[in-house]
This record gives C-alpha cells, structure tokens and sequence, in this order.
C-alpha cells in the first residue's frame, strides 16, 4: 500500500473542564489515500468532529489539548510541529469547510477579502491578481455574477451561496485534502443536495482528497469511497463503502444504517436506536456501546475490545461481528 | 448606508432641541435673581426692574426663549455681563481647550481601554488578564478629580515633572511644547477613569468574538494569530465598544469639568462652574448648549462608524 497522504495513529484529543477530563477523542488510527474519499460518520459527541478539528489543530485549547498520538500529513508531522509549519498546512495542502456557513464568514468583511487573504496567505500574487483568481473560484463553484458577489456582505448571500462561497475560499490554493465538517447539515433539503454535487463535481476535477464529517450515511454512500464509523471517541469500524452498507460488522453500524429512511419501502417508523450515548468522562469498561446493544453479552462489558480484521480492509471493533438478534 | 445616515441626523434634531429647551429651562428654574446679582445685594427695586426690561427678563418666558433660540441660530449668544465681552469669543476660546484636553484625554483612553481589553481576552486566565482586570476596576472605581490631586502631589509636588496648573489658552504664543507638557497630567487623569469602561468592555467583546465560528474558519485559512485576533476577531469585537466610546466622550467632558478646575485648566468646565456662580445666564445656557451638541453629535458619529463597521446595522 503506497504511504497515505494523511496518517493519523492513536489520536487522544481530551477536553479539561472543572477538574472533568472529557475523552472526546481516543485513540484514533485513520488513513486517508491522495484522492481518497474517506466518510467520518457518528452520532452527535462520538469525536467526529473533534477528530477532524485536531488535524489542523483547529481545537479551542483551553479546553481540548492533544494529549496523545500522531497526524502525519505526508510524513511531516503536524501535532509537534513548529506553528510557521502549520499555518503552511492550513487553508495550503489541508483546507476546511465547516457546518454553518451562517456563522464561518467573517459578517463584516466583504467575500473578495476574505477569498483573497486566503489565496495571498499561499501565494505570491498582487491584489488585482487574487481578486481575479477569487472570481475564478466563485465561477467554479457555480455563483452567478461572481464578480459583483465579491464586493457583497455574507448577511447579502443565501445560506447555500453561503456555503459555496466556504467551498470556493477552500479551494483556493488547490489543496491536497478537504476536510469537510457537516457543510450540508445546516442547509435546505434542496440546497444539501447541490452542495453534495458540487463537492463530487470538485473532487472528480482537482483530484483532492475529501474527509466527509457527517451523521448521515445516505451522504457517505453517495459521496466516499470508505467509511469510518465513530462511537464514543474511537474508531468501531471501518472498510469501503459498498461493504458496510452489505455487511455491516458492528452493531453500531448496522442500527446506524437502518435509521436512514429510504424510498420503496413502504410505510415504516423509522429506526433509532434505543439509549444515549455513554458520558465521555466515565467510559465504561469493555464496549462504549454495550448498554445500546442488541447482541451484547458479557464478555462485552470488560476488558478492552480491539479493533480487529474482520476481511481485507475491513476493521470492526467488536467481540461478535456481523452478529444478528 | 446613505439612507441610513440621513435617517439618524433627523433623529437627531429633535434631541438638539431638546436639549436647547433644558438649557433655558435650568437657569430660569435655579433659585437666584441675575438682576440682583449684577447689581449687587445693595440694589433699589427700581435699578433691578429697569436692569431686567433692559435684559428683556420681564418678558413671558415663551417669547425670551424662541428670541434666544432665535439669536442662537443666527449665530448670536449674546453678550457676558460678568466678561463684558461677547459669549461667542469665550465660548470659542474656552471650548478649544477643553477640546484639546478631552481629545487627549479619549485617545490615551482608546490606546490603553482597547489594548487592555484586547490582551485580557487573548490572555484569558492568565497573569495578563488578571492584571488587567484588576487595574480596569480600581480605575472605574477611582473618581477622577482625587486621580488628578493624587497625580499632582506625586508627578508636580513630589518628582517636579508636571506643573501643577498655569496652562494658557490653548494655541497660544507658548509654543506646543508647553502645551503637551500641561496637558500629560490632567489628560491622563481624565482618561484613566474612563479606559477602565473600555477595557472591560472590549475583553467581553472579545471573549464572546474569539469563541465565534468565523475566527476559527480564519484560523483555519493559515493566517498569523495576529491578523486572526485583529483583522477578523478585533474587527468585530469593536462595534460593540464603538457606541459606548460615545458615551464614555460624554463622561469625559463632563469630567473635564473636575479635572479643569483642580489644575486650572482654561476650559469651558472651569468657566461654567464659575458663570453659575456669578449667574452670567447667557454664558450658562451657551456653555451648555454647546457641550450637550458637542455630546448629541459625537454619538450621532459613533453611530454612523458604527454602522460603516458593521453592514447588517444599516439594515435596521
């Protein structure tokens, strides 16, 4: 297997608050190929985001600190590194697109400057050469009169044009790896579904690879070519896409799945999956998710359960996988 | 934004006249017969009567205020009985060096409120922080007129650095040197007080700015944690401060009021305290219609800054 573009090994990203140490992430292994379309899936508070925020350490510390493990971004390291070397990954080889374009612009900066502080932050271009580079991208990310766009508020854009323009600014220095956290939650049914093209249309054309943070596994499935399934911090499985949603290892995985409402199958209540999630100061023994499962048995409950090969690139962590009620 | 100025300069004008009407109504109201003051306590009835037809004071008070008001807006204030010299020219000269001592005064005051406010956000917890905060409250706490004699015991008295009072007419043959060295003490007397509000504001400001997603997606982007904290974070957190600039301008003429009178400076503060004691009325209500202006139309400008800062504010 060729070294992957992003390596990330035994990632503890813990977050101190009032003497409470939340593990919110740990002990994360995670791979992404150049090109690759990885899924992150999870409910809310597995670590997703937590795990993807601590790439380009984009973590509030206080309170989260990177406690332990290693991101490795072409073999350089990022968690040690020196913050010149940092701030050359972020928004350069590693660029981030977030939840709520509401909230991710700047509300009293037009949407030129903030396009082109980014481009000039990467790249030695003059002024009038970077606002024309950011009219390219508002182009390539289908803003119509992208030229009178750049000199207009966030507040004067729609939520989806909002997004684009998250998308555009990200893409302006042609990264390597796209993190994108939830860019769809926020938005309109009709609106996620032409942001989920257009970041299959980008990635088709430049090539980058794509760290898709979502709870939603329709999105996985149209989108990544593997999933990683999160649970309370860690890693419960992982394998490609077309494999999961065939054979699901973990029991988490398997409800995950069928909570997705699909067409065709008649009238049906929707699945959940009965409990909450375990609170991240006090993990229980053994599986995090042994309270919520339908196949649980005792040996579940103690120990630590690794993760394990379950077929070729397939990793499940799970005593009993594949198991059925 | 256009129509959004114009919209707050109308609202403006019916404060002004407001404020107008106030001016006239406090003296008519104060107890203290202007007549018998300028006579003195030895004056026959008939020299007050015919001293007050001559003031025009035995008129209805509708008819002397719009005849005042009148006067005002061609320009005319009238003339100081107690000065013996036309209100205008007192105005004028006294204004221009409480002018000077307020400028001072707000821009020590942005300098240290903004950078304090600023470093105990971005240092939150730390010693920075603590320091400043402390400070930003014994500052609030303190009054400003005890500051200023504090400061001339310590800096005039004690280290002979600052002269305690003597400051001529602003502009004067002195030369500017002379002017500065004047101004350092009550100047910064006047704005320590008022930089505890700032800073404390700011830091707020910031603290809830820096939590925002919009500093992290600029973070995100490979800037410099500087740009991030003043170019998006600082950007933001500032029209928040902006308004209250505008009122703190408030507080630091009516402290020049103090400050002129412990250091003999030739503002208008000192020069009111003193027309209300010798009840020269036309150099009251001028003084103070030209402060309260001087008030209405700094924070009309801070809100137009504002507004130009913020875009969505226009929209309201």
């Amino acid at each position: 297997m060729p070294e992957p573009l992003l390596r990330v090994r035994g990632l503890r990203t813990h977050f101190a608050l009032d003497d409470t140490v939340y593990r919110a992430v740990d002990g994360v292994d995670l791979d992404i190929a150049r090109g690759e379309a990885v899924g992150l899936v999870g409910e809310s508070g597995s670590g997703k985001t937590v795990t993807a925020m601590s790439i380009l350490q984009l973590i509030p510390d206080p309170p989260g600190r990177i406690v332990d493990g290693s991101i490795e971004l072409d073999g350089t390291d990022l968690v040690h590194a020196s913050d010149a070397t940092l701030r050359e990954a972020r928004g350069g080889r590693v660029a981030c697109v977030f939840q709520d374009p509401q909230t991710t612009l700047n509300p009293v900066l037009r949407i030129g400057p903030q396009i082109t502080e980014m481009i000039r932050r990467h790249q030695d271009l003059g002024r009038a050469a970077a606002r024309e580079r950011a009219r390219e991208l508002l182009d390539a990310v289908h803003i119509p009169h992208a030229a009178r766009r750049l000199d207009e508020y966030p507040h004067e854009l729609s939520g989806g044009m909002r997004q684009r323009v998250v998308i555009a600014m990200a893409l302006a220095n042609d990264p390597e790896l796209l993190i994108a956290d939830e860019p769809t939650t926020a938005l309109d049914v009709t609106v996620q579904a032409e942001i989920i093209d257009l970041l299959r249309e980008l990635r088709e054309r430049t090539g980058m690879a794509l760290l898709f943070i979502t709870h939603d596994f329709g999105v996985v499935a149209e989108l990544c070519d593997r999933v990683v399934v999160m649970y309370a911090g860690r890693v419960v499985e992982q394998a490609r896409v077309d494999t999961v949603f065939d054979a699901p290892s973990h029991p988490y995985t398997r409800r995950l799945i069928d909570c997705m409402p699909s067409l065709g199958q008649g009238r049906r209540d929707l699945a959940t999956i009965p409990g909450v999630p375990p609170a991240l100061d006090r993990l229980p023994a053994g599986c995090a998710f042994a309270e919520r499962c339908d196949v649980v048995e005792e040996a579940c409950r103690s120990g630590v359960i690794p993760l394990e090969q379950v077929a070729a690139g397939h990793l499940a962590r799970c005593l009993k996988p594949g198991a059925r009620p | 934004m256009r129509v959004y100025a114009l919209r707050r300069i109308v609202q403006v004008i019916p404060v002004l006249f407001g404020v107008s009407l106030l001016a006239f109504g406090m003296m008519v109201l104060i107890p203290g017969d202007p007549a018998r003051a300028i006579l003195g306590s030895y004056a026959t009835p008939e020299n007050i009567a015919t001293l007050e037809r001559q003031l025009a004071l035995d008129r209805p008070l509708p008819v002397q205020y719009v005849t005042w008001l009148g006067n005002l807006l061609t320009g005319d204030f009238g003339r100081s009985y107690s000065l013996n010299r036309p209100v205008l020219d007192e105005l004028t000269e006294r204004f221009a060096a409480t002018l000077l001592l307020a400028g001072a005064a707000l821009l020590i005051m942005l300098v240290l409120g903004l950078t304090a406010g600023i470093i105990a956000a971005v240092k939150q917890h730390r010693w920075q922080d603590r320091v400043f905060t402390v400070g930003a409250l014994v500052g609030l706490s303190v009054p400003s007129f005890w500051l200023a004699m504090i400061f001339i015991v310590v800096f005039s008295l004690r280290l002979g650095w600052f002269p305690t009072s003597g400051m001529r007419p602003a502009f004067g043959p002195s030369g500017p040197m002379d002017v500065l060295h004047h101004l350092v003490l009550p100047a910064t007397a006047l704005a320590l007080v008022a930089s505890g509000v700032i800073a404390r504001l700011t830091r707020s400001s910031m603290l809830e700015v820096l939590r925002q997603d919009y500093v992290r997606t600029a973070t995100s982007k490979g800037l410099t944690r500087r740009v991030v904290i003043l170019r998006h974070a600082f950007r933001n957190a500032i029209v928040t401060v902006v308004p209250v600039v505008g009122v703190q301008v408030g507080f630091l003429l009516g402290g020049a009021v103090y400050i002129e009178t412990v250091f003999g400076w030739p503002g208008i503060g000192r020069m009111l305290v003193t027309a209300i004691g010798t009840r020269d009325i036309l150099l009251v209500q001028g003084g103070v219609v030209l402060v309260a202006f001087t008030y209405v139309l700094l924070n009309l400008a801070a809100d137009l800054v504002q507004a130009v800062l913020d875009p969505r504010i226009r929209l309201q």
